[in-house]
């Protein structure tokens, strides 16, 4: 790797507010489309003309709405929490996820995605986001946020396992573990969803369970334990569990399309071209997920961890094995 | 079970072509009637000018007390409380003369920080005085709907007599009436 | 006026807190409705959160029993700044049914919602429909925005 040029910092800086705007866009579309699939409107696009004073003209940013209101509210500190591990551990979450967003190439442009390991770097720094909230909600002494707590750190446990198996037996099949580097292998050849759709799978459905979508949203379920883990957050330390929240959508589905799709590119034509097959893939992937999310009841989290285990996990191996079966039947496809 | 999850999928892709959230603002016509609205629908009341003759039967009746009637020297003020009343409809069944009626209107929310700050509906009606001491009585539309009443239902035999006492009778408030009922010759033992 | 982005996301992202105060539970089915497909209120960007660390709008319905008005007192101070009370509902309001004269109340309510909490609007209905609730929100949040 050479040394980091300055186009190359100034990239990692721009980066993460680059995949910041595209979770939003994200957001908006799971907000949407599941109303749509309800039946209802979902946040309007464009506001009736009489409405316009108060609600302004679209609601396209509404998750950003959210967060900067939440950045204006004021902060209460519940007073039987740990102070200091409540209030840091959001930014913890905000760090590790701001990193991360660095590292994933949104449409094959990243700098920091050719440094050799940064597939690990990311599965590392994602893992980093759980941990947070876990502590977060412990810290929170309220009995809602340990529970919260507890089932986020089983099921965090549940799709890790599917996760990381998954993203490796992509990372063999491509024999490197840089992102970068699996891009490439792809542009040059099929994209790996065809090679290997038993690890597009299980890692599809790993990152369901990570964003907390429906089936797997056992650690926030809003009608069992109030939010879970964020329960006593409000104000400023929410919006950036907003935030963080905000990243990791785009974060997941852009590691998705890098592993996956070959980060947007489409063999044969010019780099600049994934700008918009990222977008639209990405749009798709979110409306695959939107999906899931609005067809299925929650699980319990004994439920939710033995079904990790039954299926994705045993698809992630199986993704595995393909892999190194692959690579010794078609070794000059390498 | 897979079957189902292939209907429930269709059944998303239909509910995402047809909404059925209706618009808001609610949708008029072009006399400003709402048009999705269900019949016979209670909201915010309507006192009739002409019909309603202050008699007050619809503040005995209703369940909240939320109508109230409060007289003054001249007139006789109705008043219904929003923030009290439940859109039972009790009133506008008990009323005799068909003078209150509760509109399709439920737009009725209000900036404010007590309930004296909510909506209120209010209906006056004017007062007649005792010829002999000058108290006020009752309301006249009252009494004119009382006349028209006994004349209706009466025997017509008694027609001209009853009319005559009436046309004494309701000049004159209640104690004026008990005072000296036998100097207006009305009194029930003449007619022997 | 022109206004900052800071009152404009205040009004572009409101999240209900639903306080049950008593009442007969046919204003929390009204309020139900607001959010169910056919009144869809998240075409304004509202939720309705069950935590009232998250909210900007306190929505209370129900006369407020003895028992539960020192609790909904404290559940309104659990709502960090900035924030708006709705009374929904007459016996919100003053009572109601529940409450027929206020020169002898009854015996079993703490008071109209207004006693205890500062209330910001006002949405009478027994229960109110949902355009009138809706319409008590809009209303709440152009207050919302000068918090
Ligand atoms: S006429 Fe009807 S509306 Fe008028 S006071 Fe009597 S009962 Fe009430
Ligand atoms: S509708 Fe019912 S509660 Fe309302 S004023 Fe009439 S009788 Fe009273
Ligand atoms: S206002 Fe009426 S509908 Fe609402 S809770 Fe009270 S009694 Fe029930």
């Amino acid at each position: 790797m050479e040394l980091p040029s300055t186009i190359s910092i100034a990239s990692s800086l721009f980066l993460p507010i680059v995949s910041f705007f595209l979770g939003i866009i994200y957001g908006y579309e799971i907000r949407k489309v599941s109303a749509r699939l309800q039946s209802r409107r979902g946040p309007w696009l464009l506001v009736p003309k009489s409405l316009r004073g108060t609600l302004g003209v679209t609601r396209l940013f509404q998750p950003l709405y959210d967060i900067i209101k939440l950045l204006c509210k004021e902060s209460l500190l519940p007073s039987t929490s740990t102070k200091g591990l409540f209030r840091s551990s959001p930014y913890i979450a905000l760090i590790c996820v701001i990193v991360a967003a660095a590292f994933t190439p949104v449409a094959t442009y990243s700098h920091l995605a050719s440094f050799e390991l940064s597939l690990v770097v990311i599965l590392y720094l994602l893992l980093g986001v759980p941990f947070a909230f876990i502590l977060g909600g412990a810290a929170s002494a309220s009995p809602w946020g340990v529970i919260g707590s507890q089932r986020e750190a089983e099921l965090m446990l549940a799709y890790e396992t599917p996760l990381v198996i998954a993203a490796f037996s992509i990372a063999t099949m491509a024999d490197s573990l840089s992102v970068q580097k699996i891009i490439d292998v792809q542009a040059t050849r099929l994209p790996f969803l065809l090679l290997n759709p038993l690890a597009a799978v299980a890692f599809l459905v790993a990152i369901i369970g990570k964003l907390h979508l429906k089936p797997f949203d056992v650690p926030e379920a809003e009608v069992e334990i109030v939010a879970g883990p964020v329960t006593e957050y409000g104000g400023r330390l929410l919006a950036i569990i907003e935030i963080v929240k905000t990243f990791l959508i785009a974060i997941c589905v852009g590691l998705f399309i890098a592993l996956f799709l070959a980060g947007g590119l489409v063999p044969g034509y010019d780099k600049l071209f994934s700008i918009p097959t990222f977008l639209l893939e990405g749009l798709l992937i979110v409306l695959v997920m939107t999906m899931i999310h609005t067809l299925n009841p929650r699980f319990r989290i004994d439920q939710a961890l033995i079904w990790y285990v039954r299926v994705p996990t045993i698809l992630a191996i199986s993704g595995l094995v393909w892999a190194y079966a692959f690579r010794h039947f078609f070794p000059a496809f390498i | 079970m897979k079957y189902g999850v292939v209907k429930l999928t269709k059944e998303l892709l239909r509910n995402a072509i047809h909404p059925v959230t209706v618009n808001y603002p609610a949708k008029k016509d072009l006399l400003g009637a709402l048009t999705e609205i269900a019949d016979e629908s209670r909201g915010k009341h309507r006192f009739d000018e002409i019909k309603c003759v202050g008699c007050g039967a619809c503040t005995i009746v209703c369940s909240s007390s939320a109508i109230t009637e409060s007289d003054s020297d001249l007139e006789r003020t109705l008043s219904v409380e929003i923030g009290r009343c439940i859109f039972c409809g009790r009133c506008r069944d008990i009323c005799p003369e068909k003078g209150l009626e509760l509109t399709p209107e439920f737009e009725m929310s209000k900036k404010g920080q007590s309930a004296n700050d909510c909506i209120k509906v209010e209906h006056s009606v004017p007062l007649g005085t005792c010829d002999k001491c000058g108290r006020t009585t009752f309301p006249i539309g009252q009494i004119e709907a009382v006349r028209k009443r006994v004349n209706e239902k009466i025997d017509p035999a008694n027609l001209v007599i009853v009319n005559k006492d009436m046309e004494i009778f309701m000049r004159y408030c209640p104690d004026c009436r008990r005072s000296g009922s036998y100097a207006f010759k009305t009194h029930p033992r003449k007619s022997y | 006026m022109r206004l900052g982005l800071k009152e404009k996301a205040r009004a572009y992202s409101p999240w209900i807190f639903h306080a049950h105060a008593g009442g007969c539970n046919n204003c929390d089915i009204e309020l139900a409705a607001c959010f169910a497909p056919r009144f869809d209120l998240e075409r304004m960007g509202i939720q309705l959160r069950n935590n009232p660390r998250h909210a900007d709008i306190f929505l209370v319905t129900g006369p407020a029993p003895k028992q539960i008005a020192p609790i909904l007192r404290r559940v309104y101070d659990q709502l960090p700044n900035p924030k708006v009370a709705i009374a929904c509902g007459s016996c919100a309001i003053t009572g109601g049914v529940y409450n027929r004269d206020d020169k002898k109340p009854n015996y079993a309510i703490g008071g109209p919602v207004e006693k205890l909490i500062p209330i910001d609007v006002l949405v009478p209905g027994c229960p109110p429909r949902p355009e009138s609730i809706i319409q008590g929100i809009m209303l709440a949040l152009e207050k919302l925005r000068h918090r």
